[in-house]
């Protein structure tokens, strides 16, 4: 091979010579060419990456400022909303049995929930008690790097704002609070993690039910024991002052029935007739079995009378104990409703899953920047010359 | 001019600058190569000629913009000549087929006999191999820039070379070089 090289070497270079008209083909070139102090270098501006550059920053300005409105719109909305959706629920015509008065609509819930209304429960609850006693639960779900140190500072932030945790479990990847904090206090709270969280990493969910039912129900209750003391009350006023007429009645009874005794008596004494004696004996005697028959009368309808008392008492102290422990559920309902019970869970997240989310967050500023790069690339970055 | 040490690469940067004593001496290194590689592709001394001349006037409107990011100054210049050549034979419609009657007159002390013996042996090659040949031994490109000038892989140019130098080779001895 290499002789066959060395052919094409020198058939290559036997080839080779100026061509006759070098000097003015050379001449010709030297005077296109422009003189050093001519030129000028430019550069060429890579006007599309440039462009996409430009609208890469304004979608991720924009995408953040968004992101940042509607997160504030949320926590601002959240609670309201959530009473309205619970309202608007209860109150959608057909769906819970209570009649409307509207006439019937022809849709998909008519032909297949109206067979079924008499089965649903139903809630008596009238609509002029516009009263919401809402028991709120809340949850969130966070994902974070550090799990412990996050669910340390959450559990600080808890109790400074006047909760109580109630059960914590924290690892390397996973945790778990359970808490309990004021209503009026878990705005507060909400903005604090939402703060704390890029929000695609946190995912709350709010939860409320109205206790109105509940409490109709313990008012409903105190009130008829209320009322019963009343009346238990008034029989025993009532059982008292009869007992005083009827003893009033026994005592002019009994009293009449001495009387008569001693006047007998005495007329006995001053009496020499045998037969007349007699019959004033017999008198005497007549008169002390009306006077014992009287007497235990009188103490018959006194046991009786104490016993209706007595009867009275207790159904009263009952009615009193109901009355308590009404106001205890009062209480009791005034406190849930006050209170929220929340969880919050921690999860450990991967870098990988950071960055994805992170870009896919800011979707368009991620395409536009890729688009600025390829066409950067893509530009012809010769610099120019600019005679 | 050694291709490629930092001298070349002064020279050009001078020329970029419009230094005409460094085009000079640019023209002088690779004229010649340039020359004889357009008489034996267009078969026409003038028309070669003039597809000189068209491609230094190129290649010297171009030069500001040229760097060196894997591509000699050699074979972009040879570059520029292959476009000029397409561009011309598409403005004739044809390319000018070897006819050894109308070959090009060699340079004086030439062994045109020798010359014109390989050109017909060459001529029962294919054009990609006249073409290849003409890049590596008129021209006096390295394997890498003739792969280059090609669109081609350095171990592709390689391996056609060798093969078109078999086939060169068993066209020569039946010509009896």
């Amino acid at each position: 091979m290499k002789a066959i090289h060395d052919v094409m070497t020198t058939w290559g270079v036997q080839l080779r010579r100026m061509p006759p008209r070098a000097q003015e083909i050379h001449a010709h070139i030297a005077r296109i060419t422009p003189q050093p102090h001519a030129l000028q270098r430019g550069w060429r501006m890579p006007r599309l990456a440039v462009g996409f550059a430009i609208l890469a920053a304004i979608a991720f300005v924009g995408q953040s400022h968004i992101s940042g409105q509607l997160r504030t719109a949320s926590i601002a909305q959240r609670a309201p909303a959530d009473v309205q959706g619970l309202r608007s629920t209860l109150d959608a015509p057909g769906i819970f049995g209570t009649p409307t008065g509207l006439s019937p609509r022809t849709g998909f819930m008519e032909r297949v929930v109206e067979p079924f209304r008499r089965y649903l429960p139903t809630d008596d609850t009238p609509i002029t008690d516009t009263r919401e006693l809402l028991e709120t639960s809340y949850s969130a779900r966070i994902k974070t790097r550090t799990v412990e140190v996050i669910g340390s500072r959450l559990q600080t932030i808890i109790r400074g704002l006047g909760g109580r945790v109630d059960r914590v479990t924290l690892d390397v990847q996973y945790g778990s609070i359970a808490f309990a904090i004021s209503t009026d206090k878990l705005d507060a709270l909400r903005s604090e993690l939402q703060s704390m969280f890029w929000k695609p990493f946190i995912r709350e969910s709010t939860s409320a039910e109205n206790r109105l039912a509940d409490a109709r129900a313990t008012e409903r209750d105190q009130r008829n024991a209320e009322e019963r003391v009343q009346q238990l009350e008034a029989q025993r006023a009532a059982a008292i002052a009869e007992f005083q007429t009827r003893s009033t009645s026994f005592t002019v009874r009994i009293n009449g029935l001495l009387a008569s005794i001693r006047a007998l008596e005495a007329q006995r004494s001053t009496v020499t007739d045998v037969a007349a004696r007699e019959r004033l004996e017999q008198d005497i005697r007549a008169r002390n079995t009306d006077l014992r028959i009287a007497r235990a009368q009188f103490a018959s309808a006194r046991a009786a009378h104490d016993r209706n008392l007595a009867r009275l008492d207790v159904d009263t102290r009952v009615m009193q104990d109901r009355i308590a422990f009404a106001q205890q559920q009062t209480q009791d309902l005034t406190e849930r409703v006050a209170t929220v019970h929340g969880t919050i869970t921690l999860e450990q997240v991967a870098y990988a899953r950071i960055l994805g989310t992170f870009f896919l967050a800011h979707w368009i500023a991620t395409l536009l920047t890729i688009l600025a790069i390829v066409a950067l690339l893509r530009t012809d970055r010769r610099p120019l010359i600019v005679p | 001019m050694r291709p490629w040490g930092s001298s070349e690469r002064d020279i050009i940067r001078r020329a970029q600058e419009g230094d005409r004593a460094a085009i000079t001496v640019l023209w002088d290194a690779h004229t010649p190569k340039l020359y004889g590689y357009l008489c034996h592709t267009l078969r026409d001394p003038v028309i070669a000629e003039d597809v000189l001349q068209q491609t230094w006037v190129q290649a010297m409107e171009a030069l500001g913009g040229y760097r060196d990011r894997g591509v000699p100054f050699h074979a972009w210049l040879f570059a520029i000549a292959r476009n000029v050549c397409r561009q011309h034979w598409r403005t004739l419609g044809r390319e000018v087929p070897l006819d050894l009657e109308t070959h090009d007159v060699p340079a004086p002390n030439r062994n045109h006999d020798a010359v014109l013996t390989v050109d017909a042996a060459l001529r029962t090659l294919t054009e990609e191999d006249r073409e290849l040949l003409r890049l590596r031994y008129i021209a006096d490109l390295p394997i890498a820039s003739v792969a280059r000038v090609l669109g081609i892989r350095p171990i592709t140019a390689r391996v056609r070379l060798h093969r078109t130098l078999r086939r060169a080779r068993a066209a020569l001895e039946t010509h009896h070089v």
